[in-house]
C-alpha cells in the first residue's frame, strides 16, 4: 500500500542524517549531562524570581482579583497610553519560531501588518510559523539540527534541564529581582508564572501567561433556551437529564462530542483530584482515586444512553465545528480564548448564543471544585549569544510584544493599522477587516504576551458573563500540585504509557473490555511511568518550601 | 570467456567512453548527488539504534547502549508482539486483496471499446490517489460513520443502524477497501502502459485461428504482463512491513489498539512520543533487513522460475 509511512528512511532521513549533515560535532566536547545534577529543588527554589510590577495604566470595567479572576474590559480603552517608548531595535534582524493555529499569513512584502510591526519593532523579525499538530516533531528536527533561532517556543521534551543547559540562555543577570525594570511589561507578568521558566538553578525563559480557569464548559444557549433547559444542572441526575433532553438523533443532535469533554466534567462533580492529590507531601494521581473508577462508571452509562457523538473516540472529530453548527450542545472542556473564536465563527448566524455552564457537586450540594489550569502556555528560550547585547535586544522585543491590554502596542499588535487591518466604532471598538484577518495572525503572541484580559469586541455583556462565570468558579478550585516541577518519566514515558492507559479505558467505556480490567491498567501504568513520575515530584516537593 | 586482453581493452576505452559520454554524465550527475545525499548520507543515521540519542547532545555525545534498542525483539512485550501479529496479517491481506486489484482493473479497463469513456473512467479512477489519508479518512467518517451519511438515513427512518467504523473486528476489511478505493486506480497506469505494449498481431493471429475472448487473455495478455507483475511484487516485499501509518493512526482512537496497532505506530507511540530516537530506527533498521532479505529471497525465487526478477544472476 503505497502510504506514507513513519519508515527507517523518513526518520533517518529527518532525524539521524539531518543531526549528521548539521554537523553534530559542533557541540562543545563534554559528557551527556545528568538531569539530577543541577535541575534540583534546593538549587531551584534559590532562584530569585523576577519582581511583579503591575501595569496600571488602563483601568478595567471589572477589576481581577488575586485568586486569579481575570480584569473584563467591556469596550477597548479609548486612550491607550504608550507602554514602550523606545525603538527595540537598530536594523537588526531577529529570529523566531511558534506554532499557528490558522493559515499562514503571507510575508512582510505583501503584509503591511507584519511591514508595520517590523517598523515599530526597528528590524526584520523573520518567523517561522509551523502548523501546532506538526509542532512537536518541528521543535525536535530544529533541536536535532542545531539551527535555532533565536527565540523560541518551548516544548518540554525528554532531558529538558540538559537541553536548556547546553543550547539556551540564563536569564538571571537580566531579568531576576530589580534587574527585571529595565522591562516593565515583562515584570507585569505574574510571579507564579515564570516559576514554569526554572530549571538548574536558574530563569531560562519568558512564560507565555494563561489565565487560572484554563477552561471553560462552554454551551450552545440557544439550544438550551430552546428546549427549555436550565443552563446550571445541579446534580448528576440533572446532567443527566439535561443531556438527554438535548440528544435527538434525528436532528443529529448529541449533548456531548469528544469522550474527554464529559469525562472532565464528570470529573469535577465527582470530586477528583486536579491530576495530582498531595497529602503531606504523597501525591496521588487521578487514575489511582475512587473518584476516578466513579466518573468511568457514570460514562459507561452516558456512552450506552447515547448522549455522546457516536464518534466521540475519534481525537480527530472536530468538535469546534460541530458545536458551531450545533451538532453538539455543550462543549464541555475548551480553553477560554475560544470564547472570541466562537463569537467571531457565527457571527453570520442570528440565533446563536453562547453560555457557560457551571458544575455542581455529584450530589447538588454546591458547585464542583474547579480545576486551575497551569497558568502558562509555553515559555519562550533565548539561543545562547556570545553577545550580551544581542539578549538584551531580544528582551526589548519580547518586552514590546508582552505589552499589557489597552495600550497602543497591544492594540497594534492584536487589531494592526486602522483603516487597512481594522475598523473603529464610535465606542472605540476594533473589528477585523478581511485583510486583518488574515494578516494579523503571527504567532508572535506566542513568543511573548501580555497577562490575559476578558474582552470581546463589540459585546459589552461577554465581559460581563466571563467575569460572573470565572467569580463562581474560582473560588472552588483546586491546583495541580506538580505545576512548575519537572519529572523526566513526565516526559519520556508517561505520554505512551498514558496513552496506552486512556485508550484501554475508552475500550471500557465502549464495552469491548470489562470494567474489572481498570486495576490491572492502573497498575501497569504505574509501573510504567506512574510510580517514577510520583517519585520525581515528591522528591521535588518534599526538598522545597514551596514548589517552585 | 572474458579474457585478459578483453579487460585490457576495457580500460583503455573506459576514458574514451567517459569522454563520449561526458554530457550524459553531467546530466546524470545532479540526480546521482542527490541520491547519495539525501538517500545513502542518511544510512549512516543509523547508528543512533545503538545509542540512547538525545537530539541536543547529537550523534558524537550521545551514549552508546548496545543492543538494547534491539530488545523489543527478544523481550516478549505483549504489545510488540500484538503490532507484529496486525502488521503481517495486514501485510497478508494487502498483498493478496490490494496488490491484484489494479491488473484486474486495467485488464478492464483496457476491454472497453469506447476510448472516451475509457478516460473519463480512468481520470475517474486515478483522482483518489491525490487525496490525503486525512481527506480520504474523513470521506468514509462522513459516509459510513456512526454519525455519518448511511446512519443518518437509516435512523431517519427507524431503520437500525449499521456499524461499520469503530468496530475492531471490520478495522482491517476497511483499511483494505480505503487502500483500494485510493490507490488501486493509479496502480492501473504501469498494467495499462505494458498492455499497450503487446503485440496486437499476437491477439489478432488467435482471434483469427478461434480463440475465445478468456483464451486470449490466459494466453497471451497475462503472460504479457507476468514479468512486470513479479517485478512489481519483489518491490513491494521489500517495504512489506509498512501497512500505513497515517492511515492508521488517524482511525486507531475508536478502535483502540489491540485491533490496530502496527508496527509503524508501535514506533510512534512508543518512540517517538517519549523522545525515544534510538528504539524507533532500531525498529526501523530491523524492518529494513526484513526488507531486503525478502527481496533477495523473493528475486532468487523468481530466477528458479525462470524470470528476470529486479535484477538478473
Amino acid at each position: 500500500m503505497p502510504a506514507y509511512t513513519f519508515d527507517r528512511r523518513t526518520l533517518l532521513a529527518g532525524v539521524g542524517g539531518a543531526a549528521l549533515i548539521a554537523g553534530v560535532g559542533s557541540l562543545s566536547a563534554c559528557s551527556k549531562s545528568s538531569d539530577s545534577g543541577k535541575n534540583t529543588a534546593t538549587a531551584n527554589s534559590a532562584v530569585k524570581l523576577p519582581t511583579y510590577i503591575a501595569y496600571t495604566g488602563v483601568k478595567p470595567d471589572l477589576p481581577g482579583t488575586e485568586q486569579g479572576v481575570d480584569p473584563a474590559f467591556r469596550n477597548y480603552p479609548k486612550d491607550r497610553p504608550k507602554s514602550v517608548e523606545e525603538t527595540p531595535g537598530n536594523g537588526e534582524t531577529l529570529s523566531g519560531m511558534a506554532n499557528i493555529y490558522y493559515a499562514v499569513p503571507p510575508g512582510p512584502s505583501k503584509n503591511s501588518y507584519w511591514a508595520g510591526l517590523n517598523k515599530r519593532l526597528g528590524l526584520t523579525l523573520d518567523l517561522q510559523m509551523v502548523g501546532n499538530a506538526d509542532y512537536t516533531q518541528k521543535f525536535a528536527t530544529t533541536i536535532a539540527g542545531n539551527d535555532l533561532p533565536d527565540m523560541l517556543q518551548m516544548q518540554v521534551v525528554a532531558n529538558f534541564p540538559a537541553l536548556l543547559e547546553k543550547r539556551f540562555t540564563k536569564l538571571d543577570e537580566y531579568l531576576a529581582g530589580d534587574a527585571i525594570k529595565d522591562y516593565p511589561n515583562l515584570a507585569n507578568i505574574p510571579t507564579r508564572t515564570w516559576k514554569s521558566a526554572v530549571y538548574n538553578g536558574a530563569l531560562y525563559g519568558i512564560p507565555i501567561p494563561r489565565g487560572a480557569i484554563g477552561a471553560y464548559h462552554f454551551i450552545r444557549q440557544d439550544l438550551f433556551e430552546a428546549a427549555g433547559l436550565s443552563p446550571e444542572p445541579k446534580s448528576y441526575d440533572e446532567l443527566v437529564e439535561t443531556g438527554k433532553a438535548l440528544t435527538d438523533r434525528k436532528k443529529r443532535r448529541w449533548a456531548y462530542g469528544l469522550i474527554n469533554q464529559p469525562r472532565q466534567l464528570l470529573g469535577r462533580m465527582n470530586g477528583e483530584p486536579n491530576s495530582w492529590r498531595n497529602e503531606g507531601g504523597k501525591l496521588t494521581n487521578t487514575y489511582e482515586t475512587e473518584e476516578y473508577k466513579q466518573t468511568i462508571t457514570d460514562l459507561i452509562a452516558m456512552w450506552k444512553s447515547g448522549v455522546i457523538h457516536p464518534d466521540a473516540f475519534n481525537p480527530a472529530q472536530p468538535f469546534k465545528q460541530l458545536f458551531n453548527a450545533g451538532t453538539v450542545a455543550i462543549n464541555a472542556a475548551d480553553g477560554y480564548p475560544g470564547w472570541t473564536q466562537y463569537i467571531l465563527d457565527n457571527a453570520s448566524n442570528p440565533n446563536f448564543k453562547l453560555g457557560l455552564m457551571p458544575s455542581y457537586k455529584r450530589d447538588g450540594s454546591g458547585l464542583a471544585h474547579w480545576a486551575y489550569g497551569s497558568g502558562v502556555y509555553s515559555i519562550t528560550g533565548l539561543k545562547k549569544q556570545d553577545d550580551p547585547e544581542k539578549i538584551k535586544l531580544i528582551l526589548r522585543v519580547l518586552n514590546y510584544l508582552a505589552a499589557p491590554f489597552g495600550t497602543e502596542e497591544h492594540m497594534y499588535r492584536l487589531y494592526g493599522q486602522e483603516g487597512v487591518d481594522h475598523t473603529v466604532n464610535s465606542e472605540g471598538n476594533p473589528s477585523l477587516t478581511k485583510v486583518g484577518t488574515a494578516n494579523t495572525v503571527l504567532p508572535i503572541r506566542y513568543l511573548a504576551d501580555a497577562p490575559y484580559a476578558i474582552y470581546q469586541p463589540g459585546r459589552p455583556q461577554d465581559a460581563d458573563t466571563q467575569h460572573d462565570y470565572q467569580s463562581l468558579e474560582i473560588p472552588t478550585g483546586i491546583s495541580n500540585p506538580t505545576v512548575g516541577l519537572f519529572s523526566n518519566a513526565a516526559a519520556t514515558k508517561n505520554p505512551t504509557a498514558d496513552k496506552n492507559f486512556t485508550d484501554a479505558i475508552n475500550e471500557i467505556i465502549q464495552g469491548r473490555k470489562p470494567f474489572s480490567t481498570m486495576d490491572d491498567l492502573i497498575k501497569t501504568w504505574k509501573s510504567a511511568a506512574g510510580d517514577e513520575m510520583r517519585k520525581e515530584y515528591e522528591e521535588q516537593l518534599q526538598k522545597a518550601a514551596t514548589p517552585r | 570467456m572474458r579474457t585478459d586482453a578483453d579487460a585490457a581493452v576495457s580500460v583503455h576505452r573506459t576514458p574514451r567512453r567517459l569522454g563520449r559520454d561526458k554530457l550524459l554524465l553531467l546530466l546524470g550527475l545532479p540526480g546521482g548527488l542527490a541520491l547519495i545525499l539525501f538517500h545513502y548520507v542518511p544510512l549512516l543515521g543509523n547508528v543512533i539504534a545503538f545509542q540512547d540519542y538525545q537530539p541536543y547532545l547529537g550523534i558524537l555525545e550521545s551514549s552508546w547502549t548496545g543492543l538494547t534498542n534491539f530488545s523489543f525483539l527478544v523481550d516478549g512485550n505483549p504489545e510488540f508482539i500484538n503490532a507484529l501479529i496486525n502488521t503481517l496479517v495486514l501485510t497478508l491481506i494487502q498483498t493478496v486483496l490490494v496488490f491484484p486489484v489494479p491488473l484486474v482493473l486495467a485488464l478492464l479497463l483496457n476491454s472497453l471499446a469506447g476510448e472516451r469513456l475509457k478516460r473519463l473512467l480512468q481520470s475517474v479512477l486515478y483522482l483518489p490517489h491525490f487525496l490525503s489519508w486525512v481527506i480520504v479518512v474523513a470521506l468514509f467518517q462522513q459516509m459510513l460513520g456512526n454519525a455519518g451519511m448511511l446512519n443518518t438515513f437509516l435512523v431517519q427512518h427507524d431503520l437500525p443502524i449499521i456499524h461499520i467504523i469503530g468496530v475492531p473486528e471490520l478495522f482491517k476489511a476497511l483499511i483494505t477497501s480505503q487502500a483500494i478505493w485510493k490507490d488501486a486506480g493509479w496502480g492501473t497506469i504501469i498494467f495499462l502502459a505494458a498492455l499497450s505494449r503487446i503485440d496486437q498481431e499476437l491477439y489478432e493471429a488467435s482471434a483469427v485461428d478461434g480463440a475465445s475472448g478468456w483464451q486470449r487473455l490466459w494466453n497471451i495478455t497475462l503472460p504479457s504482463l507476468r514479468g512486470l507483475f513479479i517485478l512489481l511484487l519483489i518491490l513491494r516485499l521489500g517495504s512489506s512491513l509498512s501497512v500505513g501509518f497515517e492511515q492508521i493512526i488517524l482511525q486507531q482512537g475508536p478502535v483502540g489498539r489491540d485491533a490496530s496497532e502496527v508496527l509503524d505506530t508501535w514506533v510512534y507511540n512508543n518512540g517517538i512520543l517519549g523522545g525515544n530516537w534510538g528504539m524507533s530506527t532500531a525498529v526501523g533498521l530491523v524492518k529494513g533487513v526484513v526488507g531486503v532479505f525478502l527481496v533477495i529471497g523473493a528475486n532468487k525465487l523468481a530466477h528458479v522460475f525462470g524470470e528476470r526478477g529486479v535484477y538478473e544472476k
